[in-house]
């Protein structure tokens, strides 16, 4: 009883410790992306149908605060945007080669997000990688190749972030298999999530 | 004087010596490799296909790499950042490289460590001396991993330009 009672005040500072350690992020630089990111939109809530178009691994990446874990992900739309809203296309096929040549394939679901876990592709990429994305959208047929390599980052809207006043000469834009948007596409309004309403 | 006087005064002269204003008049001369084989403009004028930018361009200037404004290695290009200046409006993937561009991008590159430039440039020094080479070839940290290897088309590229004499054909080889 002695024993506990003279080691009850080291436990009673040691608790709040670990527990403010805990509760901090140590890396601010993280902890600002994660905070610079736009609330949830109304109508997508948290899942595998929000926030598309931003980027997935601010959050997916590692460091929380999600606690899913993405190797690569993002949004594909229909067109870049500009004389109409964003629109993501679902069951487009995102082809991921990495430096070692091993490939992946990974599915669009309907509000035009994809992303893999580690696991999915394990031991890969290994970077840079290059990727195309094709889609049949009725009649048409789309193949879209990125110009050039991915570097590193994970989340296509790391570079291909929604083009602001801002940031125009830091992005190409968003990932898109049309070159003009089609103000008659409407995504797939089967949807659980509409398209519209996804987050961009 | 005591040992804390003589504490005290040698702490006040460090402190003052660390707050030293550089001199603002001072200028590094820089012997740098040329500026158009940097371009891909060759010595009788002929314009190549490709020269060092446009393989910095390709190769390390996607914008999750030194297509950003934080890299001190920073790289514009067409299929990267784009430069702007005067509120102009320059879309990347679009519009060629441009000689505001590629004037950027050669400054970047020499002045990354301007005295070992010369040094180079001079032939006092091998290329590998340089960052510019150490850190794609992996014989120091780099971030994004061993990206050329030593005398591969991207490596001869760069170090005969850094000798003089720029391998055009390498550099278009690495773009392959």
């Amino acid at each position: 009883m002695r024993r506990a009672l003279r080691s009850l005040p080291v436990t009673a500072l040691a608790v709040p410790f670990w527990a403010s350690v805990s509760a901090c992020n140590a890396d601010p630089v993280h902890t600002d992306a994660v905070n610079a990111l736009p609330a949830e939109a109304p109508g997508a809530p948290a899942g595998p149908y929000h926030r598309a178009g931003q980027p997935c691994l601010t959050c997916h990446g590692g460091e929380g605060p999600a606690s899913t874990e993405f190797a690569m992900a993002g949004t594909v739309f229909y067109g870049p945007g500009t004389t109409s809203s964003l629109l993501g296309v679902g069951n487009a096929q995102v082809l991921l080669e990495d430096d070692t040549h091993s490939q992946f394939t990974v599915t669009t679901n309907c509000v035009g997000n994809f992303y893999l876990k580690p696991s999915d592709w394990a031991g890969h990429p290994q970077f840079p990688v290059i990727v195309r994305a094709v889609a049949q959208i009725g009649q048409s047929t789309f193949d879209s190749p990125m110009q050039s390599h991915i570097g590193r980052q994970g989340s296509c809207a790391g570079c291909h972030a929604i083009p602001t006043a801002a940031n125009l000469s830091q992005t190409p834009g968003v990932v898109h298999l049309a070159p003009q948007d089609d103000p008659t596409f409407m995504g797939d309004t089967t949807c659980q999530v509409k398209p519209a309403l996804a987050g961009n | 004087m005591s040992a804390r006087s003589l504490l005290a005064f040698a702490l006040t002269t460090v402190a003052v010596a660390g707050c030293a204003v550089p001199d603002e008049n001072r200028v590094t001369v820089l012997q740098a490799p040329d500026y158009d084989q940097f371009k891909g403009v060759a010595v009788d004028g002929a314009l190549q296909p490709a020269g060092v930018s446009r393989l910095l361009e390709r190769r390390c200037a996607t914008l999750d790499c030194h297509g950003q404004v934080s890299r001190p290695m920073r790289i514009y290009g067409q299929y990267g950042l784009r430069l702007v200046q005067d509120g102009s409006v320059r879309p990347g993937g679009v519009q060629p490289t441009t000689a505001d561009e590629y004037q950027a991008n050669y400054e970047s590159v020499i002045g990354l460590q301007p005295e070992m430039m010369s040094l180079v440039a001079t032939g006092v020094n091998a290329p590998e001396a340089l960052m510019l080479l150490r850190k794609p070839l992996q014989l120091e940290r780099h971030k994004g991993g061993a990206v050329f290897e030593t005398g591969d088309d991207a490596y001869q590229c760069i170090a005969t330009w850094l000798k003089g004499h720029v391998d055009f054909a390498a550099c278009d080889r690495s773009l392959q």
